[in-house]
């Protein structure tokens, strides 16, 4: 091991040390950690931000660049100095512009693809799981299944009855009970995976950690 | 025997009592009682004179002539007991001071006489007379003044002959003025002038020795001497603002009053700034000499001029000079010792009453020994003096009157305590009278007494014109009033009868209304002019002797008594019905109730105030005061209940804003070690196999997402690019090591060119580590084998953009190159050029859009997405809808990666590890799980407990 790669496994295990401090409450170790992460990330955004966008996009088709690459760098320069000023109040309004035209271009392209890379083919299959054809019509049920009593789960419209009190009628409410159940299951789902990814990244730091100690051990 | 009627409560009183049966008021003055022999001798003479009639030079009946007898036998023809010579020779004590008044004499007895100016006089006394005292406050000023105008009078009263004896004083002085008290019967003279000299030093801030200040000056009076004189010429104009007597005197000067009486009241009424004398009042006799002829002297004063016998050794001067004049001192120590206050009623009364000099007789017996007499002083030589001048000898020297350079100049300290009341010592008794009269503005009857005790006849002229003078002359009354006076007189003298013509409405009036009603009114007005005055034989005694001396009208208003003003009280006989009807219209009759007159036995004795022990003095609030009204009492009246409901909100109120203290977490709480127990198993379980290395747990065998990954890549054409998208943050780069690892090793095993690319910042670099560190083995060089395009910022319109024109989003590689004429995008126009996209990511948004985004531009390229666990369940679908080719998902879709290609992998080193955490996970879920149904059953069994212990049997 070499001594740059010295230095940065040392800095990540007191690093990681610190972080673990955290078990024993709120301490300046692992506040010191975080400040440091968070630091880092900062600035290692704005140079990548700094190398990999405004200088390949905006600067050097402006030096460099033909006239129609110049013109049209002009307008994202100008979009972009408009954005600064929503850090002056008194300038904040001249900000609204590219925002919106951010908002729009962003909104437009998430409904475009929501509606024909996530609604319709998400539906076509759900509709193809029920295919008998298929080997998955347990799936298919079960998606529709679950399905159906999740969007029934969240139904809260009752008739009211003869005494005044609104009440859903049993079979709504026993298919929005039966949701309730797949909205468990999903989150539980959720839960594990999100557990599995920690616990992936714990192991991941033991495993670093020991292979320090393994580094110093065997240079030592 | 006449009844005296109480002047307080005007009650009468047996004329035997002292004081008021009713009010316990003194009735008779303390000199009521006195022998009435001393007064007896100036009151026989004055009236025999008429106010109009100048003063006769000479009386042989005057007792001053015995006087002057007396100092004629003592000191033998030589009037000029005073000169240099006599005054320097003779042995000090010798000579009797009053012996100055036969140069009183002298100086009167020479009426043709004019007075000279004196041209030489000296500057300094000049400007000490004519300069007014510094500041009100200035008691030296003060002090200094007095003297020089004390002086100054005596020297205006004899003019140039008395100046022989001043003029010898002033020798003295020349001669060092050594002389001191103890060896000179006229050392206090002495002095006296020194003390003028002193002042006059000092305001002429020439501070020169005494010796030239004092240069006797060529003709008979000394400088200072003369310029008193010649200040005093310059009357006060605000002094006869202050002196209502003296206002008065004005308008029948012409008329009445001799000519140096003219000119005192002149001199009383002239300017003040000129001289400034502070005490007006000891000035208020001072006329210039040469204005006093001799003729018009009264005889009294004449006499003074006449050499007085010398007093026997050792017999006190007060029995051989006449009573008034022995008065005069005892009365100077008594003035001095009023000066300080304004004297009392009781007193005023007293000296109104009586004679000046038979009312100082009395008071002023033991005042003597109110002055300290300088240690040299010797005895003698006040016993010899006349009471007055003893005095004035005996204060001058000593206090303020002698200043600090008359202390320097003599050399001998100043023990005098008392300045002021030398004053008063020094002046006559006649001005004394003179001045009480002024100083009694308030009530009238005061003044109105002082006018009928005995004076002489010029004072009583003086006296019947003040009074004349205050009611008006007849032709500056106005019409009603004169109308008024006619009716007085004719009930009284009826002397003025003429003056009664041109009477208006209200004389008429009054002549109609008959004697009764006229002898009322007259006893309102003298009710409210002498309220004291007294029944009995005191009171007509004195009016029998002065009876002469006042004008009848005068006369008339002094003799009533005030018996009948009962009258007045009640206004019942007053012309009531003879109003004019229009103004008896205008009454507003029956809108006043008039309150009943108190009985005696309803009149109590005022309790407090100034006029307390006096009975029927009107009370404070009338008669008729009205009711108090009813006090409301402001306190609220609170029923124990309501009580207790305000102490509990103010309790609640208190504890609102009282601060509660913050409480401090505890070190040690279940929860704390159970979070303990639980991360030390968690490490143990997942350290143990990371340390050892274990490899025990078997892997999962793939499923079919993992195999579907496995069949593109293997699909995937040789030399195909690869467009792998590292969205994931750092914080996940182990999992998504592990997770990607095995694909990207199978994708470089193949030799596939690599793009890579982020849509997260740190993705980009992530990406390059991955490349360079874990798959360091693979040799993969940048540019050639894979070529990273870095960060494709703009999200999901990013995406779009990058998605239909990947060459202009993303045109430059992370080292700034041009990205699309390189090795790896060689014959890569579009994202359908690609032969398989790899999508690497941690959050199921990120592959979401890769999907929703690049869907329709990949054609048939097949998108791979390598998730982690917590994104997995998410992307499932798109994977199960054919969105997505294969889906490697989580560690567990790393490991059968890892176990589908024989390798062991990151991902397996990672498993065992994995699998205890999952365990410990699922043991930790269900013990926690048991745990909190053990916990609830033991709650409800005990509340089961509880109710049926609660239930009734």
């Amino acid at each position: 091991m070499n001594l740059p790669d010295l230095i940065g496994a040392s800095i990540g295990f007191l690093l990681t040390l610190a972080v673990f401090s955290y078990l024993i409450g709120d301490n300046p170790l692992f506040r010191l950690a975080i400040y440091i992460f968070i630091g880092v990330s900062t600035g290692y955004v704005f140079s990548v931000t700094l190398y990999n966008v405004l200088i390949p996009q905006l600067l050097l088709p402006m030096t460099l660049g033909n006239p129609a690459q110049i013109s049209l760098a002009l307008l994202p320069l100008l979009l972009g100095g408009l954005l600064i000023t929503k850090i002056s109040p008194r300038l904040a309004w001249l900000g609204n512009f590219p925002a919106a035209y951010l908002v729009g271009v962003g909104a437009a392209a998430a409904v475009g693809g929501a509606l024909l890379g996530t609604l319709f083919p998400q539906t076509g299959a759900a509709i193809n799981s029920l295919d008998a054809s298929r080997n998955t019509l347990l799936d298919g049920i079960i998606l529709l299944v679950g399905t159906l009593a999740t969007l029934l789960y969240f139904s809260f419209s009752a008739r009211p009855q003869s005494a005044g009190a609104a009440e859903q009628p049993v079979w709504l409410s026993s298919i929005g009970s039966l949701g309730q159940a797949f909205i468990g299951i999903t989150f539980g789902v959720l839960f594990a995976g999100v557990y599995s990814a920690a616990l992936v990244a714990l192991i991941e730091r033991l495993d670093s950690m020991w292979a320090f100690v393994q580094s110093l051990l065997a240079n030592l | 025997m006449a009844d005296i009627r109480c002047p307080m409560c005007g009650k009468p009183n047996p004329a035997e009592r002292d004081v008021c049966q009713y009010c316990q008021a003194r009735l008779k003055p303390l000199t009521a009682a006195l022998p009435p022999e001393p007064p007896k001798k100036p009151s026989a003479e004055p009236p025999k004179k008429k106010a109009s009639e100048p003063a006769p030079k000479h009386n042989a009946d005057d007792w001053l002539g015995s006087l002057r007898d007396q100092d004629d036998e003592s000191f033998g023809e030589s009037g000029d007991w005073l000169d240099d010579e006599t005054l320097i020779g003779a042995g000090e004590g010798e000579r009797d001071p009053l012996a100055w008044l036969s140069s009183i004499d002298s100086g009167a007895a020479a009426p043709g006489k004019p007075a000279e100016p004196e041209p030489d006089e000296t500057e300094w006394l000049a400007n000490a007379s004519l300069e007014s005292p510094a500041s009100p406050g200035d008691t030296g000023s003060f002090e200094r003044t007095f003297t020089t105008s004390s002086i100054g009078r005596g020297r205006r009263e004899d003019d140039v002959d008395l100046s022989e004896w001043l003029s010898s004083l002033d020798k003295d002085q020349d001669e060092g003025i050594q002389v001191t008290g103890g060896e000179e019967a006229s050392d206090w003279l002495a002095e006296f002038d020194t003390a003028g000299a002193a002042s006059d030093d000092r305001e002429a801030e020439a501070l020169e020795p005494p010796v030239i200040q004092s240069k006797p000056a060529e003709d008979d009076l000394p400088d200072w001497l003369a310029g008193l004189a010649g200040n005093y010429q310059s009357p006060e104009p605000g002094f006869a603002q202050r002196t209502t007597a003296q206002e008065a005197i004005e308008p029948t000067q012409p008329a009445d009053l001799p000519a140096w009486l003219a000119s005192l009241s002149a001199g009383s009424g002239a300017d003040r700034s000129e001289t400034d004398l502070p005490l007006d009042e000891f000035g208020d006799g001072d006329v210039p000499a040469e204005e006093l002829p001799g003729a018009e002297l009264p005889d009294w004063i004449d006499r003074l001029g006449e050499p007085a016998a010398p007093p026997a050794a050792g017999e006190p001067a007060t029995a051989e000079l006449p009573d008034w004049m022995a008065s005069l001192g005892a009365a100077g120590d008594a003035d001095e010792m009023d000066l300080s206050q304004p004297p009392s009623k009781e007193k005023e009364f007293e000296t109104a009453l009586l004679p000046d000099w038979l009312a100082t007789l009395e008071s002023g017996a033991g005042d003597d020994q109110i002055f300290e007499q300088p240690e040299s002083s010797p005895e003698p030589d006040t016993a010899s003096l006349p009471a007055w001048m003893a005095a004035l000898g005996e204060t001058e020297p000593t206090g303020s009157l002698a200043p600090e350079e008359g202390e320097e100049l003599e050399g001998e300290p100043v023990t005098g305590q008392l300045s002021e009341p030398a004053e008063t010592a020094s002046e006559p008794e006649w001005f004394a009278n003179f001045e009480q009269v002024e100083e009694l503005d308030e009530p009238p009857a005061a003044a109105r007494n002082l006018v009928d005790a005995p004076m002489p006849e010029w004072l009583a002229s003086l006296s019947a014109a003040e009074a004349e003078a205050s009611l008006g002359t007849p032709a500056e009354m106005p019409d009603w009033l004169q109308g008024l006076r006619p009716t007085q007189d004719d009930l009284g003298a009826g002397q003025l009868e003429g003056e009664a013509e041109g009477a208006d409405w209200l004389s008429d009036l009054e002549r109609g209304a008959g004697e009764s009603e006229a002898a009322e009114v007259q006893d309102l007005e003298r009710a409210a002019s002498s309220p004291f005055a007294m029944d009995g034989d005191l009171d007509s005694d004195l009016e029998s002797l002065y009876q002469a001396d006042v004008p009848d009208w005068l006369q008339d208003v002094t003799t009533e008594t005030p018996a009948e003003t009962g009258a007045v009280e009640t206004g019942e006989s007053l012309e009531r019905a003879e109003l004019p009807g229009w103004l008896a219209a205008m009454r507003p009759v029956g809108s006043v109730s008039v309150p009943r007159p108190l009985q005696e036995e309803e009149e109590e004795y005022t309790e407090a105030g100034p006029l307390a022990g006096l009975r029927g003095i009107l009370p404070a609030e009338p008669v008729v005061a009205t009711s108090r009204p009813k006090a409301l009492s402001l306190r609220l009246d609170l029923t124990d209940s309501q009580q207790k409901h305000i102490n509990l909100l103010e309790t609640l109120l208190a504890s609102e804003e009282a601060p509660r203290p913050a409480q401090a977490p505890a070190r040690l709480t279940p929860q704390h070690l159970l979070r303990w127990v639980i991360a030390l198993c968690l490490l143990v379980a997942v350290g143990y196999p990371v340390v050892t290395g274990s490899t025990l747990a078997p892997l999962p065998l793939p499923p079919s997402g993992v195999l579907e990954v496995r069949q593109e890549i293997q699909a995937l054409p040789a030399g195909a690019p690869v467009l792998v998208s590292f969205d994931y943050e750092a914080r996940l780069a182990g999992e998504m090591e592990a997770v990607a690892g095995p694909v990207l090793d199978d994708l470089m095993l193949r030799g596939a060119p690599l793009v890579l690319i982020s849509t997260t910042p740190s993705g980009a670099f992530l990406a390059e580590q991955f490349i360079q560190q874990v798959h360091a083995d693979h040799q993969y060089t940048s540019g050639q084998q894979y070529l990273n395009l870095g960060y494709l910022p703009g999200s999901t319109a990013g995406l779009a953009s990058f998605a239909s024109q990947p060459q202009r989003s993303a045109g430059y590689s992370l080292s700034g190159y041009e990205a699309w004429g390189q090795v790896p995008l060689q014959g890569v126009a579009s994202l359908a050029d690609f032969g398989l996209v790899l999508i690497i990511t941690d959050r199921a948004e990120t592959a979401q859009a890769w999907i929703e985004q690049t869907g329709n531009s990949l054609g048939d390229t097949p998108l791979l997405v390598a998730a982690s666990a917590q994104a997995e369940p998410l992307i499932r679908p798109y994977y199960q809808s054919g969105q997505v080719k294969g889906l490697v998902g989580g560690i567990s879709g790393g490991s059968a990666y890892d176990n589908l290609l024989g390798v062991a992998g990151q991902a397996r080193r990672y498993w065992d590890a994995y699998q205890l955490g999952l365990l410990l996970a699922v043991a930790v879920i269900i013990l926690g799980a048991a745990a909190n149904y053990i916990m609830a059953v033991l709650e409800r069994n005990k509340r089961s407990k509880g109710e049926r212990t609660h239930e009734p049997a």
